[in-house]
């Protein structure tokens, strides 16, 4: 793989790590060197400072494997650890996960895992060394591995009740106030949602193959999970990247449709939700005038996001979008789809999308056609103040500052972004 | 197969110092154990994420000016810079150096590189840092998956160097090579000496103070303000400085270290390649660990008699002022939390402001940089206190903080946060925190009087915490599975 200047993700055991500490009493057993783990809750401070997980941020079980176990394995330390975890640690299950050295070294981690499987809390694994690929990889293939191993196959689908995939927790610092949306509204149209990524629970993660559709909220991360859900206990899904502002009235209606919902009375919902959201952004119009009018932006998001906020501030707000450059590493196929969704807009507007993960190669782009407005990370911020341009904080890392609850998804979310942006703009900062 | 091909491989600190990772008892036990050459280095059965060998030179190296990092690594190595980079971002306003991002690439190994190796994926990374940034330095890191599979980096650096303008230095630190955090120090700093040129001449009376990335800025303002006193200047070496004030390193006239953990291997090579003499004093924090350091600071110099001057001065005016500090601190019970130079600094600080301390921490211990102050500690404490040492280690912590209970913790934010969850107030040891020196003992100090005052977020917060040990690992020793690993 060719290099990355400033990368904006994690490994492949970043991706699994935020993972399994976004899920409630799961405890991780890093089967890595000694590094791997501290190195991964360090970009945490990336992700506005969110300590998450219930096994406390940085005191992962971890086997720290040194030169010993590289020469001559490190199977007898894995399985010390994994007994010694189930003696100090109370958890739902354990989730052993792992690194490079130990993925170079070949171990056999089914075989020590399995040695565990009388357990009465479950012990699991994904092999996830960080050379597999990022951490949108890294989640894929740990959800995959997780529902193969917990997931209880189910011909009967509990009518109503959905999936929320293709959010990665922490890699996305606003996922809890994206799910929470997304959640709300389904709630409002009468479903239920059973994994959202937020707060999901060993019985939720047994239980998943009842449900009657995956929703999948990125055009990238979470496809291969719901695929593998497809394949293995016959669940569809629906792919819809993430939806903000009245995009999401569009998804709602999507969502309606697949399930056969009654769609009048989800129609009532998307009135409602609709109403309250213009009647903020009604009172927004002076501001809008003052500090979004006819301004161009430029976006550098993993394509969960490149759709969503385009959508937004394109049709919804006016803007016009220049750059977007889409971070995360679609697989070939996946990218027209993407780029197709990107630039399908009310208005015949036509940005340049580009796939890139190197920053210095989007930069590039961006000083060629400055915009007013870039969505990117703290790096660009402190990039954009070379040129007088303002950075919003969206993406991976956002370092300076903290997010704890809110997100930019749904109806809700947008009018927050909204507020935001153009206090952003009006302040100058 | 792990040994390198690379002459610039410096031994662990495991097989150089007999450094130890893992130990729980008392501070006077250790120090007997130490003299008595009974000090074993052990592991733990049961272990949490640490700290690793990669992400000394990692991090320090993004510190430096005009240099551009390479990790020589999957992705996940790098997911470290961002969290520096506001240290980063801190630490350069306050010596006004314009804001900049660090400037990091990621080799990106996936699948690909290890099967037909990295090598021309490091090539490509320098070239492309030339292009891109025409930096003073590129320092390349290796990592686990680079060494596992055998880069030689030597050889990529041999090929293309004659094409680079800047001086490029390859740091050999996989994550594997050692428990102790201080070989990758050993690491960085001996490796930075390829970019030392032999002296020109030699300059009078400047120190060369090797600099830590956690002894903040406003710190090393102290120790300047005093030293200027007895006319000694300062010349740090490696962070926050431009190469050209590394390639003359060799002209100091003496070198010390605001980290004595960091600093060993780098001064003795110093020394034997361009005759610099130095001392390795504790950390200049509190009273008598900063009239020690600047007393064996001085020596270099020949200036004994003037220091003594400065220490009378700086002692009259500022011991009044902490004696009203201890009377609001007197007999309070504190947890140390940090690397052991520095928790024995800080430790020597509390002491003399009467308060006790329950447990130290270290991230390891040797002799070279550890006895001397843990001696002096024990010498002067009235009570023993519990030494953890431990790369962190948080199950440890937990148990100790439940046990003892102590009024305050100090020290670093992980171990800070530990302290909040568990009900305890702290005062943090954060970047821009001003602990050094006479100024430092006083600012501290203050700050340990604010710690107390207002628990609020400490005892509401730690009532909603669920830990996820299991109720009985509180009973059981901390120490209980220090031994040997598997």
């Amino acid at each position: 793989m060719s290099s990355i200047d400033a990368p904006r993700t994690s490994c492949a055991l970043g991706g699994a790590l935020d993972l399994v500490n976004s899920i409630n009493r799961a405890v991780p057993i890093i089967h890595a060197g000694p590094g791997c783990g501290m190195a991964i809750f360090n970009s945490n401070i990336g992700h506005g400072y969110q300590y998450v997980g219930y096994a406390c941020g940085f005191a992962l079980p971890s086997t720290n494997t040194l030169e010993k176990q590289v020469v001559f394995g490190g199977e007898d330390r894995l399985r010390e650890q994994i007994k010694t975890t189930l003696e100090v640690i109370d958890a739902d299950f354990y989730f052993v996960v792992t690194g490079c050295t130990v993925g170079l070294i070949g171990d056999d981690i089914k075989a020590v895992v399995n040695e565990f499987s009388g357990n009465d809390k479950p012990v699991i694994f994904a092999e996830t060394p960080g050379f597999k690929g990022d951490t949108y990889k890294g989640y894929d293939i740990a959800y995959r591995s997780m529902i193969d191993q917990l997931t209880v196959p189910s011909k009967k689908k509990k009518k109503g009740v959905i999936n929320l995939l293709g959010i990665v927790p922490m890699m996305d610092a606003f996922w809890q106030g994206n799910i929470n949306e997304i959640v709300r509204l389904l709630e409002r149209i009468g479903l239920k949602v059973n994994l959202s990524g937020n707060g999901d629970t060993l019985d939720k993660i047994r239980n998943a193959s009842k449900v009657e559709l995956n929703v999948v909220l990125s055009p990238n991360t979470g496809i291969a999970v719901a695929e593998h859900f497809k394949q293995k206990f016959g669940v569809p899904y629906l792919v819809y990247p993430l939806p903000i502002g009245s995009e999401t009235s569009n998804f709602l209606r999507e969502v309606a449709r697949t399930l056969h919902l009654d769609l009048e009375k989800v129609e009532k919902v998307i009135e409602e939700e609709e109403d309250q959201f213009w009647k903020y952004l009604l009172k927004f119009t002076e501001a809008h005038v003052f500090s979004l009018s006819n301004k161009e932006f430029a976006l550098i998001a993993d394509s969960g996001y490149a759709v969503g906020i385009t959508k937004f501030l394109a049709n919804d707000l006016s803007l016009t979008p220049s750059l977007i450059a889409v971070t995360d590493q679609p697989e070939e196929n996946l990218k027209e789809p993407i780029r197709k969704n990107i630039s399908e807009l009310d208005y015949d507007l036509e940005p340049t999308v580009l796939f890139e993960s190197d920053n210095y190669k989007i930069w590039e782009n961006i000083k060629e056609n400055k915009p007013n407005v870039i969505f990117g990370n703290t790096n660009d911020k402190i990039e954009g103040k070379k040129y007088g341009i303002s950075t919003f904080p969206l993406t991976f890392p956002i370092y300076d500052q903290v997010v704890l609850s809110k997100g930019y998804s749904g109806y809700r979310g947008a009018v927050t972004l909204a507020e935001e942006l153009s206090t952003m703009l009006i302040s100058g900062t | 197969m792990l040994k390198s091909k690379s002459e610039f491989l410096v031994p662990t600190r495991e097989e150089r110092l007999g450094t130890v990772c893992a130990y729980g008892g008392s501070g006077k036990d250790l120090a007997q154990c130490a003299r008595g050459g009974c000090l074993k280095n052990k592991n733990r059965s049961f272990s949490q994420s640490s700290a690793c060998d990669e992400m000394m030179p990692l991090l320090n190296a993004a510190m430096i000016n005009d240099n551009v990092v390479i990790a020589h690594s999957p992705v996940g190595c790098s997911s470290m810079i961002p969290g520096v980079t506001l240290l980063y971002k801190m630490e350069r306003e306050m010596r006004e150096l314009p804001s900049d991002t660090i400037k990091a690439i990621s080799t990106n190994f996936g699948e690909n590189e290890i099967v037909y190796g990295g090598a021309s994926e490091l090539e490509s990374a320098i070239l492309e840092a030339e292009n891109r940034y025409h930096p003073k330095l590129i320092t390349i890191i290796s990592s686990c998956a680079a060494g596992i599979i055998g880069d030689d980096l030597q050889a990529v650096v041999n090929k293309v160097q004659p094409k680079i303008k800047g001086t490029i230095i390859p740091m050999q630190c996989e994550g594997f090579r050692s428990g102790s955090v201080a070989t990758g120090y050993d690491t960085f700093l001996v490796a930075l000496m390829r970019a030392i040129e032999p002296p020109k001449k030699k300059k009078k009376d400047t120190l060369l103070i090797v600099n830590p990335l956690t002894i903040s800025h406003v710190n090393e303002l102290e120790i300047e303000r005093l030293l200027a006193k007895v006319g000694i200047k300062v010349q740090y070496f490696p962070l926050f400085t431009d190469v050209a004030n590394l390639k003359n390193a060799s002209e100091a006239t003496g070198a010390s270290t605001l980290c004595n953990l960091m600093s060993n291997l780098f001064l003795i090579n110093m020394e034997k390649k361009y005759g610099i003499p130095y001392v390795e004093p504790p950390m200049p924090v509190g009273i008598e660990f900063t009239n020690w350091w600047l007393r064996d600071t001085a020596k270099l110099f020949g200036k004994e008699q003037e220091i003594e001057k400065v220490i009378k001065e700086e002692e009259a005016r500022v011991i009044p002022l902490l004696n009203e500090i201890k009377s609001k601190l007197e007999g309070k019970r504190a947890f140390v939390g940090f690397n052991l130079a520095r928790t024995l600094a800080l430790q020597s600080l509390l002491d003399e402001f009467w308060m006790e301390t329950a447990v130290s921490t270290g991230l390891e211990y040797s002799d070279a940089y550890g006895l001397a102050p843990l001696e002096n500690l024990n010498r002067r404490s009235k009570k023993e206190f519990i030494l953890q040492i431990g790369n962190f280690q948080h199950f440890e912590w937990v148990n100790l903080l439940a046990k003892e209970k102590p009024d305050v913790l100090v020290g670093g934010i992980e171990y800070c946060s530990t302290g909040i969850r568990q009900g305890i107030p702290v005062a943090p040891v954060l970047p821009g925190t001003l602990y050094v020196g006479y100024k430092g003992a006083l600012s501290f100090g203050k700050e340990l009087v604010r710690s107390l005052k207002n628990p609020s977020y400490a005892n509401k917060i730690s009532a909603r915490v669920n830990l996820p040990y299991r109720e009985n690992w509180y009973s059981q020793s901390p120490f209980k599975y220090i031994g040997d690993n598997q």
